[in-house]
């Protein structure tokens, strides 16, 4: 009865800052991919599957790589997890009511534009498109909810 | 779904949010209760059926459309 899948309500303006704060990062990137070409993690990490587009593919392996983009999809991802489901201040059935229709709303929003770029965008910019169409479920989902529990919160008071 | 969790309240001289804090929800939940934009569950319904000590069948009612 009790069991909602939810992070303490103390979570959440921590990770809405992290999220805000990576996404941001994310999207420039995945638009101009060359603003950190300069930066570099190099690190080892194990890898179930690397498909090179030079020399052998690696299955189960340890490979050397770049991992500012790990870093920075995985703080996206993480964040973005927890400021969307956190609990609100006073969590109540309203509160779960208004969170399932926003999930519905942005579930729906986010495959309609993609379904209209799959129609209408071709060739090498649709790969940032699915890139996009990653994040834009939650961000979306986030935008939804957290505008209407705004509003939500700003209904006056007493008659 | 109509309601007369309004007029209780009165009866009772409850504000939104003494009856919020009463039955742990938001003063905007009642708000949205009373306005009829909300249907309460049967937990909420029966935790205010029990504070003003009255059946749910006379705070909540059945209304045409239901």
């Amino acid at each position: 009865m009790k069991t909602n899948y939810l992070f303490p309500h103390k979570f959440k303006w921590i990770s809405g800052i992290l999220f805000i704060v990576s996404i941001s990062i994310m999207l420039c990137w995945i638009i101009e991919p060359d603003i950190f070409k300069d930066i570099e993690i190099k690190s080892k990490v194990f890898a179930i599957a690397e498909t090179a587009f030079m020399g052998d593919n690696v299955y189960f392996g340890i490979i050397d790589t770049n991992i500012l983009d790990e870093l920075l999809m995985a703080t996206v991802i993480i964040s973005g997890l927890v400021f969307a489901f956190s609990k609100e201040k006073i969590e109540d059935e309203m509160t779960s009511k208004i969170r399932l229709e926003s999930l519905v709303w942005a579930t729906y929003a986010n495959y309609l534009i993609f379904l209209f770029c799959v129609l209408f965008i071709y060739g090498m910019v649709f790969l940032n498109i699915i890139m996009f169409a990653f994040f834009t479920h939650l961000l979306f989902f986030i935008l939804r909810f957290n505008w209407e529990i705004y509003k939500f919160n700003r209904t006056t008071n007493e008659e | 779904m109509k309601n007369r969790l309004k007029i209780e309240r009165a009866i009772a001289n409850l504000t939104q949010a003494d009856l919020a804090e009463k039955i742990a929800v938001s003063r905007q939940t009642i708000n949205a209760i009373e306005a009829g934009k909300f249907v309460p569950s049967t937990v909420l319904a029966l935790k205010i059926s029990r504070l003003f000590n009255k059946p749910v069948n006379e705070i909540f009612e059945l209304e045409d459309e239901d």
